[in-house]
């Protein structure tokens, strides 16, 4: 599982001679790039080249191997066997930069661990082993230093010992397995019962983090702790936050800790500029929709959904003319008159960035998509309506439908295949009188 | 308007799109050039050597897995589940292995860990009841001690109406459809389990149409699932609004033809249940839709602006907890989810009994062989095992939650659960065929009954 394409002596594509003859093509940041990530040379390397082979569609061999190779550096990507629940769920054996494992293997003196049975400071504790039973499933061919840390974590915990030595073997513990509840359910504890100034936590949990991004018990502890600190905690964490989403702006756990921060701790301010900043790096991700739109319905500073409603829908239907592939603000769109159809069906602005997409004949799905369900709530179309769906309608020639929310669940079925039983399936369900 | 993407800079969301479309497409594109015989192995699900990589995990997991020391019930699910998917089995000494391993992650005050001696946790309490029912067996059902467990699945109830993961642990969406299911398939859901959990879960419900993990988090595949699934046990199901979660989720099956989790990600096969079995769902409950579309058309308005007819707790007011109902099981087993209908009385446990006897729609409403498709060639490792899309190593989860949706999609055009689906319902050859599930527990239908028929007499 770590061998993909032997990353380990990795040569730099500009020294392999079957790449010779291609000229990368770097990343166009711009001058002075919001939030910009400080991508690892290697990483910089497969992508231009990775775009160079793509901007051509080279569809060879080796432009394939390069697929691999930038689907490996990809800051999404792990490898692990590891999940529970959901995919996002996973808890990574993400392969650490070697950066990263230096500054790890230096936290709890990893790099030389001397055993804890010969280690004076728990000579007086007998190990508990695992009571797998005699024949277990699922058996974990466990390394001698992680079935030594347990069973001494197991002597700890059973003997309910909160203290400084037991605290930090769960650091111990935690580095070898960061998705064991049980661990951090005792660190809990020990942190409380020793009364440990917990600013000092927090380095401690971002150091995990990084090797961990998507571990619930990570951000369950680091909700914990914050909720100690209180309000002094609020830069910190939107820092945090902030930190995580520069490396996957998607991560869930992170954005719901960041949620979770405004909501108990406050810091709205900048959050609306910070929504704006990640879109205008990339427009596509819904994260960053969804918070803004967090940020927009619950922010105690912006008066509410219908007191930015205008705004938001000047920003949200540039986004849309801009790339109206673009499934994100067509559903920020509706959104913004969640709880207020009418205001939705009647407002000339939602109709004429429909009618506009689907004028220019290029990426309509989602034109038509938001057109179907306006008619389904009354709007009346206007006559230009019937006409540029008419003009859509190719394969009839001859019968155009006379009633339109019909007509477009016929363009739909056509153009949008994938979605062929869903569409067939509204247009068996349209009211009978439009 | 029309900006050419490939003259600006691609997002990071366009990048990874692009290269994760090049492998596919070139997938289909290989798939396509080949001759007939070869098209028809290369859609061939690989059962033995799934097998071989199943039945390996149950007996040693490299050092690799000891991230995964407290996912151990999990483990055991995903490759019991899948091998009962693929209609094989397991040696029955390590069937008994399995129950008695699950035995010593029983907490004595109920609940399972995710290992011997770890706290109880709603997750993997959910694993190792669905590995036991998986294993089915008297040895194998009793093994669970269901009043303890009714007594951890309390104590982790929040006022609220949601529920702790575990002791001190996280709230979300996962631990109310972890509770829910365990509780109903046990037959033991009350009131008490059930009060404010549809608020819960209805608050989860975003502006996208799919469910959260949290209030205010974005819309995912898999918290879209729990929260549908739960809405659906405790009978409260009318009060989402399902033609937007309906809407919501047709638009995350891509032109890779497998499921995304969330607006604009990657498609990965996991979904392939999580979403696919989210329509499963939906396909039964066509009454309820159509009634809600009737209410917005009505009112020329949305379902948004919530219509809310019936509640579980009218219903409820019969048998309660673990004193349950003996064989009457037959007899109270009759009407709810009937359409609106939720003013007579009946059992909340029977939900799930009934749910898979109502009649389903007869098309799904995703594209079932698109699907197959994805799975079976983007997913699946031919050396066995599959995995979330090429490039990526396989792992057992995937294993299980891409074979689910593949049982999702064979069994979708089936009405009655004892005819088995037509050879053109299936892609590949007609030996791809998996058992059916139970789509709102995801453990097979014969084994649900089993269950279901075994603890109503407990
Ligand atoms: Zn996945």
């Amino acid at each position: 599982m770590d061998s993909v394409e032997g990353k380990a002596q990795r040569i730099p594509l500009r020294q392999r001679p079957e790449w010779s003859d291609v000229t990368p093509v770097p990343q166009d940041d711009g001058p002075n790039p919001v939030v910009p990530i400080a991508y690892k040379e290697d990483f910089v390397e497969t992508m231009d080249y990775f775009r160079a082979a793509y901007l051509a569609d080279e569809r060879s061999p080796r432009a394939l191997r390069l697929t691999a190779e930038a689907i490996d550096m990809n800051a999404g990507n792990y490898t692990s066997p590891a999940v529970s629940l959901f995919h996002s769920l996973r808890v990574g054996v993400e392969r650490l930069s070697g950066s990263a494992r230096e500054e790890m293997d230096s936290v709890e003196g990893k790099a030389q661990r001397i055993p804890l049975r010969q280690r004076p400071e728990w000579s007086d504790v007998t190990p508990v082993p695992q009571d797998d039973g005699p024949n277990p499933v699922v058996p974990i061919a466990y390394k001698e230093d992680f079935v030594e840390t347990m069973d001494y974590f197991r002597a700890a915990y059973l003997a309910d010992e909160r203290s400084p030595r037991a605290l930090r073997l769960t650091a111990e513990a935690i580095d070898m397995n960061a998705g064991n509840y049980t661990v951090w359910h005792f660190r809990r504890l020990i942190l409380e019962a020793l009364d440990v100034e917990l600013h000092g936590e927090l380095d401690f949990i971002e150091n995990i983090a990084r090797s961990n991004p998507k571990n619930y018990q990570i951000w369950h502890h680091r909700r914990w702790v914050a909720e100690k600190l209180g309000p002094d905690a609020t830069s910190k964490e939107l820092e945090f936050t902030k930190k995580i989403l520069s490396l996957d702006a998607k991560n869930y756990h992170a954005w719901s800790h960041r949620q979770w921060v405004l909501r108990a701790l406050g810091g709205w301010k900048d959050e609306l500029d910070y929504c704006q900043e990640l879109l205008e790096e990339d427009i596509l991700n819904n994260s960053a929709w969804n918070q803004r739109y967090f940020v927009v319905t619950m922010s105690p500073l912006l008066g509410g959904l219908e007191a930015m409603r205008e705004s938001e829908v000047r920003f949200t239907v540039e986004a849309i003319l801009a790339h109206p592939e673009n499934e994100s603000p067509w559903r920020y769109l509706r959104g913004l008159y969640k709880g207020d159809t009418q205001s939705w069906v009647n407002d000339p602005q939602v109709s004429s960035v429909c009618l506009r997409v689907l004028k220019s004949k290029n990426n309509f799905v989602f034109a038509l998509s938001m057109l179907l369900d306006l008619l389904c709530h009354g709007l009346q179309p206007s006559q230009e309506f019937n006409e540029v769906v008419d003009d859509l309608e190719t394969s009839g020639p001859d019968q155009p439908d006379s009633d339109l929310a019909k007509t477009v669940c016929s363009v739909l079925e056509r153009v949008d295949p994938m979605r062929v039983n869903y569409w067939k399936w509204r247009k068996s369900r349209l009211p009978h009188s439009t | 308007m029309e900006s050419s993407a490939a003259t600006t800079t691609p997002t990071v969301t366009q990048r990874d799109q692009w290269m994760v479309e090049y492998q596919v497409f070139q997938k289909y594109e290989l798939f396509a050039s080949l001759p007939r015989n070869a098209k028809s192995a290369m859609l061939e699900l690989q059962r033995d050597n799934h097998m071989e990589y199943l039945t390996k995990g149950l007996k040693r997991l490299e050092p690799s897995f000891s991230v995964l020391d407290a996912n151990r019930p999990w483990l055991c699910y995903w490759i019991l589940h899948s091998i009962a998917l693929l209609d094989e089995f397991v040696e029955s000494e390590l069937e008994d292995n399995a129950i008695e391993f699950l035995s010593r992650c029983q907490d004595p005050n109920g609940g399972y860990g995710g290992g011997p001696g770890q706290m109880p946790h709603l997750a993997t309490t959910y694993a190792a009841v669905n590995s036991l029912i998986t294993v089915g067996g008297e040895q194998s059902l009793s093994s669970i001690n269901r009043e303890k467990l009714y007594m951890f699945l309390r104590r982790m109830k929040q006022a609220s109406g949601a529920f702790r993961m575990h002791d001190a642990g996280e709230i979300d969406v996962r631990a109310c459809y972890t509770t829910i299911s365990v509780a109903s398939v046990l037959n033991m859901l009350d009131d008490e389990l059930v009060q404010n959990v549809g608020d819960y879960i209805l608050s989860c419900q975003t502006y996208e149409g799919g469910i959260a993990g949290e209030p205010g988090a974005e819309a995912h595949g898999g918290y879209t699932f729990c929260g549908l699934a739960t809405m659906i046990l405790i009978n409260e199901v009318n009060r989402l609004d399902l033609a937007g979660l309906l809407d919501w989720v047709a638009f995350r099956q891509g032109k890779e033809c497998g499921f995304q989790g969330r607006t604009n990600k990657l498609v990965d096969s996991c979904y392939s249940f999580w979403q696919g079995g989210a329509f499963a769902l939906l396909q039964r409950l066509h009454s309820i839709l159509d009634e809600q579309l009737a209410h917005r058309h009505s009112r020329g308005n949305c379902s948004n602006d919530s219509p809310q007819i019936g509640v579980a707790s009218d219903i409820c007011d019969g048998e309660k907890g673990g004193e349950g109902t003996s064989s009457q099981v037959d007899k109270t087993c009759h009407f709810m989810l009937r359409g609106l209908d939720a003013s007579r009385p009946g059992n909340i446990n029977c939900i799930g009994y009934n749910f898979i006897k109502q009649p389903a729609e007869e098309e799904p409403l995703f594209h079932s062989w698109a699907l197959q498709q994805y799975i079976l060639l983007c997913s699946q490792d031919l050396k066995g095992g599959l995995r979330d899309k090429p490039g990526k190593s396989r792992d057992y989860y995937h294993t299980c939650y891409s074979l689910s949706g593949l049982s999702v999609c064979q069994h979708s055009r089936s009405h009655d659960e004892d005819s088995p689906p037509l050879p053109s319902a299936l892609m590949g050859p007609y030996s791809n065929l998996l058992e059916r599930i139970h789509p709102l527990f995801n453990v097979i239908l014969e084994r649900y009954y089993e269950a279901h028929e075994f603890f109503a007499k407990s």
